[in-house]
């Protein structure tokens, strides 16, 4: 058995631990480096993790934390099916089912157990957002009413590695229900190769230091950081608070979609609770129950975190959530979630603003908050190529510090596409306009972050345009009196005219159409007329600042 | 007839490093004293001053310094603007759009070196293919130049366009513009500096290489000046982050190229006496009071790499592939929020330095473990020009000790297993992270404390052999010395290996010309003009290239099979498998043209003849225990000599540490190899 903790040294602490999260890191670099589509290599939409036998995170590397948190409720929904004392060497899982803990489709993980002296040591784990993994648009269907119109579902399915996985039943099942087979190909072996390797280096980790001290480093990581957690959750007044936020439109009725949620904080832990928030809906704004789990954890984390707490899966053991079957943050089968992003992004601002109150010092005013991601597809006749860019907006200002400048959103983590990278792998289509967005900030003591404006020519006829985002009517009020930053909109420049599209679509694009993407500014923290008349000036001088939103933040102004 | 001499300097964060060897490789000085952080050059003549050698016996005097990475670091570089194509002003700013943190709420990104008022946008485009879009108009190009030169503050201008790594023309019609406007401004292209795809990549290495640009230079004239006033009158070589030298002249125009060029020196000395021992397949560890280097050498060559990043910033130019930790003699030990026990980055440099250095540091360092551990005194240390103060070290480390919950003597093996670690997984990074098996390679320790700590690493990465070689503590000195003169060339030319091309290799011969041509206005009069090609090459629709070395005999008509080959090879090393069935792509052509021994080659002979004494017998505490140990001057050790472990050497500039179990041995070459027994 391992030995108590209390026996454990400092320095082996220190060195297991290092080792896991390095374990993570080079499998973020090996999948980065060996992967196909732009979506992983360039933009990084990605997670890795190391795991304890028992599913939590223990060693993590720094891309997107929506899909890192996603590790656990992924591992449950396997491994409910799949019992753990039956794993065996060589084994791995493959996994997207929404509804069996994944994520949306595109989300594909990769679980693999690692075994030393005959047990089960751990895992290593990584998810992929797949370009297109078919279903009834290219990349995402914004017309989707069920699950199946949004591509293939993979429920946890057991693969050998020691064989050819290649050529597999599912994999050839996958393949030949996806877009860009070559792609997906490309992308799975990246994903193997980087776990396999990482596999490598946590048996090593274990044949080193025994399998007994490893676990026992495990669990006092674990423990450490779950009592920091505690600690920080218990210097906050116990009580339920209450917080909401809307989706602007659901799709369907062209109703706003509201998620509700009251926090109850008691005995050091969080109870998160959805019973009020609205019913699911037939379109892809819904939250799967892994999506929401995943969220929380990120919210909780970002918010009470801190600098000094170790990140890993004991800051979750204080936090349990409640979500009723049925809705919008844990939909039945088969509802639709491809743009779960933007309703995760309400869930994060509706905790926020429950704990704004008494956490003001540590949380920004609302920023944009709304994944913006278009995608452009071609078909040629013999094959498709889809082009996916995810553009970020701006942060909210804080109650000491201005908000980012066009930086990402604290759920998602995702880099841009360079516009080199994007011409030279996508002849249709030129990027003609790529910046910050003077004024978009929302004006206060601290500004609220710029959002970004994009601009896509398309060179070809016959191009596909697909696309979601949110708050393009209206964005929230800083705290305060922080005033908000601007709305993101999708337009389409035809023929020196300007049409404004949804804020989910899909459309048709021609030769000489540009289209535009503005994503929208962060809010303001604090009065505007506060603001210190120095870091004004050096706004307006740098032109991030121009007319009349200079005179709103003079002394004297309304 | 004076002595014709050759000078290495290299000035480090802690210490600045001096040797001084005959025309034929004999040393004559070697030096080490404490940086003058600010005034580097006048270190650099102080510490030549001291050495007491006569600048007008000097021939060649080849440095090395921080001074590049410096100006990054503490932003204290020229007033820099940037021309951008129309459209794209946010390049810098807006840079990948993501985060390093995540989770935290207040995390910003690393500020650019210049702000946004100092960007200019023209009205022109390239298309990925190289054809010119829309011309650059002369007056829009005039306008935007003037207009950054209106306050009269700009003294260098960056300029990057989009895809002018295929097609430059934009850019040099644009430097012509700005030599016309403003003749003493700094002119840096994108296309000459890093003519690759990524525009953000590519404009921050730009905008780092003007931005260092008029520093660099300033300070190689100060320095050139104030040599030839002391008397010199030889060749002044500069040392370059690819690990070769170029001279003054040359290194000015491309200062970028030594942005990294701090730890070189000591890899390529590391590199070609662990080679000079029979060990050409060798990881170097350089472990000064700042920080440590790692690099793997295979074949008796450093590993190169294209990125890595400064200040936040991505900066992408050929480079010795260093991994830096953290972690050095002067790394403070410190307790977190978690309670965890952890050692660096911060460090307490050369002011105030280690509690036991007496500088008025109080807090405890790796070397105040050291220190308490005993293998460290007073008497041996930098010579004994120095006294070490035990004392201060056992008060420094104490109230952490406490707040740990361990003895004084436990936390100090604590910190050094710590500071072990950090090391050790720099050396996993250079090796086991790139396929490579540590165990397979000799560990060649120097720097201040790189000898004290490397067998407890070896131990524990399963490595059986150590190399400690002549001059440890002041190898990046020695190692200037041996470099050569090198110069690295890159070309982005997007090429498809497909079989019917056969010409997929002639860009070489253009670059290979182009090396032959600057090699002969260097100032050597030795050396084989050598040139080693490779490719940068990935599967269709990857994003990141492998680097594959191409056999010389390969060029220039090699067809696409054999290239193939090349690249699934290194692919399957590198991530276990290769694709058959994908298309293969070659993004860039690099050539490195060096002249091939004109560094000096290093004189092993010699050494003091006879017998080793038993050295003098000290306790020390090991593990928690006090153990006797024997304590050897290095210079009383003979070729031959052997010394069991637990045994320290002291040398003039550094201190071996023999833990027990281990033997060291000093081989025909002066080099100390220890293994366990």
């Amino acid at each position: 058995m391992t030995p108590p903790s209390s026996q454990l040294d400092p320095v082996t602490l220190n060195i297991v631990g290092r080792t896991l999260d390095a374990i993570a890191e080079e499998m973020g670099v090996n999948l980065v480096r060996g992967a196909f589509s732009p979506l992983i290599r360039e933009t990084r939409d990605i997670s890795m993790a190391v795991l304890s036998p028992r599913g939590e995170i223990v060693g993590m590397a720094q891309y997107v934390p929506i899909l890192l948190n996603a590790m656990g409720p992924a591992f449950e929904g396997w491994s409910a099916e799949y019992p753990l004392e039956a794993l065996e060497p060589g084994e791995v899982i493959v996994m997207n089912d929404p509804f069996r803990g994944g994520q949306h489709l595109n989300d594909v993980f990769l679980f693999v157990p690692v075994f030393v002296e005959g047990i089960l040591g751990g895992f290593v784990a990584n998810v992929a957002h797949h370009t297109d993994l078919g279903g009834g648009a290219p990349s995402g269907n914004a017309d989707a009413t069920e699950v199946f119109q949004e591509g293939i579902v993979i429920p946890p399915m057991k693969l050998d590695v020691r064989e050819r996985w290649e050529t597999t039943p599912l994999v050839r099942m996958m393949l030949a229900n996806v877009r860009m087979p070559e792609t997906t190909l490309g992308d799975l072996r990246a994903q193997f190769a980087a776990s396999r390797i990482a596999a490598a280096r946590l048996g090593a980790l274990f044949a080193k230091y025994g399998a007994a001290v490893v676990h026992c480093c495990m669990d006092e990581l674990l423990a450490r950081s779950e009592r920091l957690m505690r600690e920080a959750i218990g210097r906050l007044p116990e009580g339920t608070y209450r917080g909401e936020a809307s989706l602007e439109d659901d799709g369907a009725a062209g109703k706003p979609l509201t998620v509700r949620v009251a926090l109850t904080i008691a005995d050091g832990d969080i109870v998160v609770d959805f019973s009020d928030t609205d019913p699911q809906i037939r379109t892809f704004s819904n939250s799967t129950l892994g999506s929401t789990v995943s969220t929380v954890h990120t919210t909780i984390l970002s918010v009470l975190g801190g600098a000094d707490i170790p990140k890993n899966g004991g800051c979750f053991r204080p936090v349990r959530i409640v979500a009723p079957l049925g809705t919008a943050a844990n939909p039945r089968r088969p509802a639709p979630s491809r743009a779960r992003t933007n309703i995760c992004y309400r869930i994060f601002d509706a905790i926020v603003a429950a704990l704004m109150p008494v956490a003001v010092d540590r949380i920004p005013s609302p920023g944009f908050n709304s994944q913006t991601a278009i995608s452009l597809s071609r078909y040629d006749g013999g094959r498709w190529r889809v082009f996916h860019d995810i553009i970020t907006g701006g942060n909210g200002a804080r109650e000491c510090a201005d908000g980012a400048d066009g930086m990402t959103l604290p759920l998602t983590n995702s880099l841009n596409t360079p516009i080199e990278a994007a011409e030279l792998e996508f002849d249709f289509l030129r990027i003609v306009r790529y910046g910050l967005r003077p004024d978009s900030g929302g004006a206060g003591t601290f500004r609220g972050g710029l959002g970004i404006e994009r601009v896509y020519e398309v060179l070809e006829d016959g191009i596909r345009m697909f696309g979601y985002s949110d708050r393009h009517l209206e964005v929230p009020p800083g705290f305060h009196g922080g005033l908000p930053g601007a709305t993101g909109r999708f337009a389409v420049e035809r023929d020196g005219r300007i049409t404004r599209l949804s804020a989910r679509v899909n459309t048709l694009l021609g030769k000489g159409d540009r289209l535009i993407v503005w994503t929208g500014g962060g809010s303001g923290f604090g009065l505007p007329t506060a603001r210190d008349g120095e870091r004004l000036e050096r706004d307006v001088r740098n032109g991030l600042i121009t007319g009349e939103l200079v005179q709103s933040h003079r002394p004297g102004a309304v | 007839m004076a002595a014709r001499l050759r000078v290495g300097v290299e000035i480090g964060g802690t210490f600045t490093d001096l040797i001084v060897v005959d025309d034929r490789g004999r040393l004559v000085k070697a030096h080490k004293v404490f940086s003058t952080p600010g005034a580097m050059a006048s270190g650099a003549l102080q510490a030549l001053a001291e050495s007491g050698v006569s600048l007008g016996d000097v021939e060649i005097v080849v440095h090395g310094s921080t001074v590049a990475t410096n100006t990054v670091l503490e932003r204290r570089g020229a007033e820099t603007a940037l021309i951008v194509t129309e459209g794209f002003r946010d390049v810098l700013t807006i840079q990948r759009q993501s985060k390093d943190r995540l989770f935290d709420l207040t995390y910003t990104k690393p500020e650019p070196l210049l702000p946004r008022r100092r960007i200019a946008e023209v009205a022109e485009r390239v298309a990925g293919d190289g054809r010119v879009l829309r011309p650059l108009s002369e007056d829009d190009a005039r306008r935007a130049v003037a207009a950054l030169l209106e306050d009269g503050r700009v003294e260098s201008i960056a300029v990057c366009l989009l895809h002018a790594y295929q097609n430059p023309e934009h850019e040099l019609r644009l430097s012509a513009v700005i030599r016309a406007l403003a003749p003493g401004v700094f002119v840096t292209l994108s296309s000459e500096v890093l003519p690759e795809f990524r525009e953000y990549e590519r404009a921050s290495t730009t905008v780092i290489s003007a931005y260092v640009k008029p520093v660099v230079a300033q300070y190689l004239e100060t320095l050139e000046v104030r040599l030839r006033e002391a008397g010199f009158a030889g060749t002044l070589l500069v040392m370059q982050s690819n690990g070769g030298v170029l001279p003054i002249e040359s290194a000015r125009e491309q200062a970028v190229r030594m942005v990294l060029s701090g730890p070189a020196g000591g890899v390529t000395g590391a590199a070609t006496l662990a080679a000079a021992s029979g060990f050409p397949d060798a990881v170097t560890l350089d472990m000064g009071g700042t920080s440590t280097d790692v690099c793997l050498v295979n074949g008796g060559k450093a590993a190169y790499t294209a990125e890595t990043k400064i200040g936040g910033l991505p900066l992408r130019t050929p480079m010795v592939d260093i991994v830096t930790v953290g972690a050095g003699g002067g790394s403070i030990a410190w307790q977190d929020g978690g309670g965890f026990l952890r050692v660096g980055p911060r460090s307490a440099g050369a002011n105030p330095g280690p509690a036991c250095y007496g500088r008025g540091g109080t807090e405890p360092t790796v070397t105040d473990a050291q220190a308490v551990l005993g293998l460290i005194r007073s008497g041996a240390f930098l010579g004994g020009r120095f006294v070490l103060d035990r004392e201060r070290s056992w008060a420094a480390l104490g109230p952490l000790a406490q707040a740990v919950g361990l003895t004084v003597p436990a936390l100090a093996d604590g910190i050094v297993k710590i500071a072990n670690a950090h090391m050790a997984r720099a050396i996993e990074l250079v090796s086991t992270a790139k396929g490579k098996d540590p165990r397979d390679y000799a560990l060649v320790a120097f720097g201040g404390a790189g000898p004290l700590h490397a067998a407890a690493m070896a131990e524990e990465l399963g490595i059986r052999r150590v190399l400690v070689p002549p001059h440890a503590g002041v190898l990046s000195a020695y190692g200037l010395l041996m470099a050569d003169l090198r110069r690295d060339y890159v070309m982005t030319r997007v090429a498809p290996v497909s079989v019917e091309r056969k010409d997929l290799l002639h860009p070489f011969v253009q670059m290979i010309r182009r090396g032959e041509q600057d090699a002969a206005s260097y100032p050597a009069d030795g050396g084989r003009f050598v040139v080693e090609c490779a490719l940068d090459m990935r599967y269709e629709g990857q994003g990141y290239e492998l680097t594959v070395p191409i056999a010389a005999e390969l060029i220039p008509d090699a067809g696409a099979a054999e290239i193939r080959q090349c690249f699934e090879d290194a692919h399957r090393l590198r991530y276990g498998y290769a694709a058959p069935e994908k298309g293969i792509v070659i993004m860039s052509y690099r050539a490195a043209a060096s002249l091939r021994g004109s560094g000096m080659a290093p004189e092993l002979s010699g050494g003091p003849a006879g017998r080793s004494g038993p050295g003098e017998e000290a306790p020390i505490l090991v593990g928690g225990r006090e153990l006797p140990a024997r304590f050897h001057a290095r210079g009383a050790l003979p070729g031959g000599a052997r010394v069991d472990g637990p045994a320290v050497i002291e040398d003039l500039t550094t201190t071996i540490w023999v833990p027990p179990g281990w033997r060291a041995e000093v081989n025909a070459q002066q080099t100390i190899v220890m293994e366990p027994r």
